[in-house]
Order: structure tokens, then sequence, then C-alpha cells
């Protein structure tokens, strides 16, 4: 079920029309909770509700082990991890491997593997990673596993983050489910907000920015025109960018009405100047996910220099994975850890820069890697990625982005809002009182009437496929 | 109410005036809702039916049923055809899932172009898309999508088109009926539009007298089960027809003759006496002749066998 269609609307319509009734009743409401959720899972393919009890019902019954028997606790852990990176490899990565497999030693393993396991379930490296958190932090003994099966279930399925993120930490969430806390007066405006601008980055800029991203690189031949490249590659920094920001904000927004709290998963990303600042920008939780359970695990930067870069490399090539079984994914994983590498090396100022025409080199500068290495990410494969790169970079052909009437006011769009918020006269120009509240109403109500009539062809969110 | 609550409720009411304002203003694109509703309502309802039209698009524009109906009024007729669909297993096995078999008499009627016989058409494509459409999609297009035409969503292009003053206009007109047929129009009429397509189509792929077997073993098997099958060659210009004799290889004789050997009845058609709007289809007022004429033959056909 996508939050951009109708059946969405009227699930969640039924949803927060029943969710209101369960104020006082908290075990009422995490069994409704669990419920509603894996319906709404099971409405894409009920078979894979089987695959999410199942590796759950493992992580309960492990974290619970844990602190039962101590004795046991490594061996019920890795019992835990193996069967969630089991299911991930199974379902995610089982084609790649035997495919690489059979281009190297000429045998037929991809061929012989059965269809159903080449279905990559929805969200599962979301709610896997989400599982694997719970009982390492219990390992950890950061906090006692609950032994209420539905606020477990609560927890790993709870439908706004359910498919695509945010990763939520057990240790933040699993006390709010149990809370008494209902939506605030002030949760249910900012539900709102959050609801309009997810749809607005969504449907407007992203959906009408697919086109533009479609037609560039899923033509088998590579155009010669190095502008028409630059503007396909910026046109899908920028559709990825407002697909999954969207689909985080009308997250947040949700869990808002239900009087829960989201950590933020996007803060700008393209306004930074270095890439270490980016990647505290793009998709926090995943990348706070990588750096607290692959990165700090491995070593960190508390050994010496040489074993950090590795350990950095590590958690970049494990992350470019994670985003799809494929090489471009390793590329893009491996580009931007030779760039922070880079960044360590040089010392690279994260955010302070005194003079601002160097902070505008230091933007020009990073931008430049991001773009770079988005080819990667959304090319067909890594040699159709170096053509890309090859056309882009020798500058030849007509001058013209490809963008038309259509893709250049939704680029500009997605700049101007930007340059707002770099320059910061967003925060200047905020207007107070019963006028300011006025003008953001009346912000929100065109926005709303943009969704409607600016909508473009509705498509799945790009991470679900991740 | 809270005033932050009462925030909300002041927003949806102003977005609603900007809706209003902003429907009744901006240009529409009726044919897409209408368009997706009529092939999401032809592969997914549920209704059974005891005359079923297979073929290509020569036939979802070119068959009504209503023409039908009023001279067979003892069958519910629906037009199962679809764009680039192929006579092969995949749409037989799906027209039988669509028949009535608790009718007494059952009807499957083929439109047999060159192109329903060819490779081109095996996946058929659309069918298949279609049938893979998640069924909250489907939902949407066949309850809300006769609704939805209202809120049509525009470009900036079409906005400033719309300032300009330039018009919006569409010269392919066509009604999407419930019962699979298009009823279809087309100005300027240019009856060679189409030769280009299939002289392209044509080049890569000729008629496969294997998928013609099969389609004749599949008519024995119907009437084995009591189905009684009629066969018809859409008409078209009579360029393309050439071309699709020439290039194409379809020798109508030759599939006529292997059809009525099967057990099914072929309805010669005077291509001359139908014109088409860009070569291939057939406009409305000549798709109503055409079913008309098809249905009478299958009545004389039927009075003669009851006989």
């Amino acid at each position: 079920m996508q939050f951009n269609s109708i059946i969405f609307l009227f699930f969640a319509t039924l949803f927060f029309s029943i969710w209101h009734f369960t104020k006082s009743n908290v075990k009422f409401k995490l069994i409704f909770l669990t419920i509603a959720s894996f319906f709404f899972y099971g409405w894409w393919d009920w078979r894979f509700v089987f695959l999410l009890l199942f590796t759950g019902l493992i992580d309960y019954f492990a974290a619970i082990g844990i602190t039962c028997f101590p004795k046991y606790k490594k061996l019920l852990l890795i019992s835990s991890l193996l069967s969630n990176i089991g299911t991930l490899s199974l379902f995610k990565y089982s084609g790649f491997i035997s495919k690489n497999i059979d281009q190297l030693l000429g045998t037929s393993l991809n061929s012989q593997i059965n269809t159903f396991f080449l279905i990559i379930p929805v969200g599962i490296s979301f709610y896997t990673f989400q599982s694997m958190s719970y009982t390492i932090d219990v390992y950890k003994g950061k906090f006692k596993p609950t032994k209420n099966i539905f606020q477990f279930f609560a927890y790993l399925s709870m439908f706004p983050q359910l498919v695509a993120g945010p990763i939520v930490r057990a240790k933040d969430m699993l006390p709010q489910l149990i809370g008494q806390r209902q939506p605030l007066k002030e949760d249910c405006w900012e539900g709102f907000r959050f609801i309009v601008k997810g749809c607005f980055k969504k449907m407007v800029i992203a959906d009408n920015l697919a086109p533009i991203v479609v037609n560039a690189f899923n033509n088998s031949i590579v155009l010669e025109s190095s502008a028409f490249w630059w503007g396909a590659v910026i046109a899908f920094a920028f559709q990825i960018y407002c697909d999954f920001s969207g689909y985080s904000d009308i997250a947040c927004g949700l869990a808002r009405w239900m009087g829960y709290s989201f950590p933020d998963n996007f803060n700008h990303p393209y306004t930074s100047t270095s890439l270490r600042e980016f990647w505290s920008r793009w998709h926090i939780s995943l990348s706070t996910w990588f750096r607290d359970y692959v990165y700090i695990p491995l070593g960190g930067n508390k050994k010496n220099k040489c074993r950090s870069h590795i350990n950095m490399w590590i958690t970049m090539v494990i992350s470019g994975l994670w985003h799809g079984a494929a090489w471009t994914y390793v590329m893009w994983g491996v580009f931007h850890a030779l760039f922070l590498s880079i960044e360590r090396i040089l010392k690279w100022p994260t955010q302070k820069f005194s003079n601002q025409f160097i902070r505008f080199l230091a933007w020009m500068f990073v931008t430049l890697e991001i773009l770079v290495a988005w080819v990667f990410f959304r090319a067909n494969s890594v040699q159709h990625a170096l053509d890309i790169l090859k056309v882009m970079f020798t500058f030849k052909g007509n001058w013209s982005l490809g963008w038309g009437l259509n893709g250049s006011i939704f680029v500009l769009i997605i700049i101007f809002r930007e340059i707002m918020v770099y320059t910061g006269i967003e925060k200047r120009v905020k207007l107070r009182g019963s006028i300011g509240a006025f003008a953001e109403m009346l912000l929100y109500a065109i926005l709303i009437a943009l969704i409607i009539f600016f909508r473009g062809n509705g498509s799945e969110f790009i991470y679900f496929q991740f | 109410m809270s005033k932050l609550k009462q925030n909300i409720w002041i927003t949806l009411l102003l977005a609603m005036i900007f809706i209003g304002i902003l429907g009744a203003i901006l240009p529409k694109n009726p044919d897409k809702y209408l368009k997706d509703r009529f092939w999401a309502f032809k592969v997914h309802n549920n209704k059974k039916y005891n005359f079923i039209i297979l073929g290509d698009s020569r036939t979802y524009r070119g068959i009504s049923p209503y023409e039908i109906e009023n001279i067979l009024p003892e069958f519910s007729v629906f037009n199962f055809a679809f764009s680039n669909g192929g006579l092969n297993p995949i749409i037989y096995k799906a027209a039988e899932t669509k028949l009535d078999e608790k009718s007494k008499s059952l009807i499957i009627l083929l439109g047999v172009s060159a192109l329903t016989i060819n490779d081109i058409s095996l996946p058929n494509e659309q069918y298949v898309q279609e049938l893979k459409m998640p069924k909250e999609e489907v939902f949407e297009r066949i309850y809300f999508g006769k609704y939805l035409n209202y809120f049509s969503p525009v470009t900036p292009l079409m906005v400033k088109d719309l300032i300009k003053g330039t018009k919006f206009m569409s010269k392919y007109i066509s009604i999407y009926h419930d019962n699979g047929w298009v009823e279809s129009e087309k100005f300027p009429v240019d009856t060679l539009e189409a030769i280009p397509y299939y002289e392209k189509d044509f080049t890569s792929h000729t008629t496969n007298y294997h998928l013609v077997n099969e389609l004749c073993k599949q008519i024995s098997l119907w009437k084995s089960k009591g189905i009684k099958v009629f066969a018809f060659r859409p008409p078209a210009s009579r360029p393309l027809m050439n071309l699709e004799d020439s290039i194409g290889k379809y020798n109508e004789s030759l599939i006529k003759q292997q059809i009525e050997i099967s057990g099914g009845y072929w309805i010669d058609i005077n291509p001359a006496l139908y014109k088409t709007y860009d070569g291939s289809h057939l406009p409305k007022a000549e798709a109503r002749e055409l079913s008309q004429y098809i249905a009478n033959k299958i009545k004389i056909y039927l009075a003669t066998v009851s006989k």
C-alpha cells in the first residue's frame, strides 16, 4: 500500500478513527497497531507477512533468551543475526551472488533458484536492520527486552516506517509505545505539515522529474551530450531526495498523529560543504545505524589511521550493497569511501568556513562528488555509468539540459527551497503572530492544491525496492 | 477545538477553494482516467458473459457489443480484445474465465488480423500488464476513474498554453464502454497513417502459421466443450490489407479453410464497404454497421443449426 494512493487514504482514515478510541488501553492500542501494520504490509503480498513474523519471532525470543540465559547470550545473538542476514541474503542477494558465480565458473546456479526467492520483499532491508539493532542492543545491555509480544511487533512492523524507514531504534520507540502519551495539539498541526510537505516532494517534484530520469537512463544509447547528462543526473539527485525525504516526512507526520516521534531522516543534504556533513544530513537513520553497528564495532577511528580508513571503506561498501544487489551500488559506496578518505587526509573542514567564497567552492566540489556518485547509483551497469561519465566530462554536444519547461520549473522550485535554507533566508523571513499563522495556512493550502493538479504520474517510492 | 487543530480545518477549507478555482480553470485530459478505468475494468471485472470477442485494436474499436445484443438479445456480449492482442494460449485461458458456464449457448468471436497471429503479439503485453497491476490501483481506476477527471493533473507547459490561448484539442475521440468497445473517431482522417507501422512490424515478423495451427486446435477444443466459434478478418483500408497479404504473409483463404476444418465458422467481410480513419481502425458508425452485419450472420447460422 502506497502513501500516495486512494486506498491508503481509506486505510489511514479508518485507522485514525479507531486509534482515537485506543487512548486509555495500551494493550488494545498495541494489538490494533500490530494488526493494522500487518494488514498494511500484507496488502502488497500477504505471503511475506509470514516472513516478517518469522524473523520477528526469532529476534523476540532471542532477546528474551539473552537476558534469561546469559551463558548462551553470544550463541543466541549469533543465531538471531544469522537468521536476519540469512533471510536478507536469500531474498535480496541470492540472485546477484548466483549470477556472479555463474559468470565466474560457468555454472547455472541462477536458473535453479526458486522464483519465489527472487522476489525482494518490500522494505526487507529496513525491518531486518531494525530487528537486528534490537537484539544487538539487548546483548549489549542497553535496555531490557520487552516480554510483550505485541509491543515488539508494534515496534517492528509500525506501518508508517515499515517499508522505507526511518529505521527507528528500539530504545527510542519501545518506551513511546507503552506510554500513555496522546497526540498533543502541536502534534496534529505538525503532523499535518509533515504530510503535506512529504506529499508535495514526492508527488509534485519527484514524480515530475521521474520521466526525465527514466528517458535518460533507460535509453540503451548513451546520448552524446554533456549538458543532457548533467541535466539528467541533477534531475535524479533531486528526484531521489524528494522521493525519499518525502516518504520520511509522511512517515514522521503519521507518527506524530499517533502521538509518537520519529527521528529526522534528512536535513537538506545538498547544502553540505563536506561529504562527512552530507552523511550527517542524508538518510540519517541509516548512516547512524551503520556507524553504531558496523563502523564502531569494527574499531571505528580508535585504532590507527590506516585501520580507521579500512573500517570506513568496509562500512561504505556494505552501505552500497544494502541499497541493492548490484556492482553499481558497490561502486557508489566505493566512490563515497574514496572521497571520505581524501577529506580525512586533507583535514577538510566539516562545516565551518570563514570565507563565504571558499565555502561556496567547497559546496561546489562536494556537490560534484555527490552527483558523480549518483551516476553509479542510477546507471544500469558499471560500464553504463562509465560511458555516461565519459560524456559528462568531455563537454560536448548541445547545451540543452533536456528538462524542458516542465522539468525546469520543478528543478527550480527545489533549488529555490534549498537556497533559502543554505543562505539562511528562510529563518530570517519567518512571519510571526496571526499574520504568520495565516500565511502558513495559506502556503499549505496552496501546496495541497498544487499536489492535486500538478502531481506527476504516480510511481512507487524509490526506496521501496531497497 | 484547539487553535492548532482549527488551523488544519482552515487550511483544508482554503485548499478546497483553491482546488475548486483551479479545477474550473485548468485544462482537462478526460481520456486518461476513462481509458485507465476502461482497461482495468476489462481485465478485472468479475462479470460472466456468454459471448466473448477476442482480437486486437481493430476488433475492440471495430465491434460494438450493443449492436450484437440488439440482434441477438439472448446473449450478453463482451469485447475482450486488446491493443497488440495476440490469439494465443494467454488470451484463450483468460477468455474462458469470462465465459458464463451456466449459459446454454456460448460463443467466441475471433477477429483474426495478421498481427493477432504474429510473434509480435505473442506476449499479449497489454493484457498481462493490466493483469499484474497492483490491486489498489485497479480499485482506484475502476471506482474512482470517472470522478478523478475533474482533478486531472496538468503540466506547466499546459498552463503556458492556457495563458497564451492555445487550445488543448484532442483530435482522437474515444468513448470507452464497459462492454469493452471503444467508440472512436479521428480528425482529420488519414487512411495511410497506419501503413509505416505495419510495414515496420511485418518487416521483422510475418504471420506465424504455427500460431494458426494452435488456434485451430483451440477451436476444436472449444467446439468439443460446446462453444461455438466464429471468426472474421477485421476490415482495413485496401493498401493496408494488401500489405498484410504481401509482406505480412497473411493468407486469408488458407486461414479460413483451416478454421472451418477445425469446426469454426468464418464470416467473410467485404472491406470495401467499411472506411477507416487511419487505415486500420473503423470509426463508430462503420463499427456499428460491421457489428450488425456479423450479428446477422451469426443469427442466420444459429437458426440454421437449430433447425
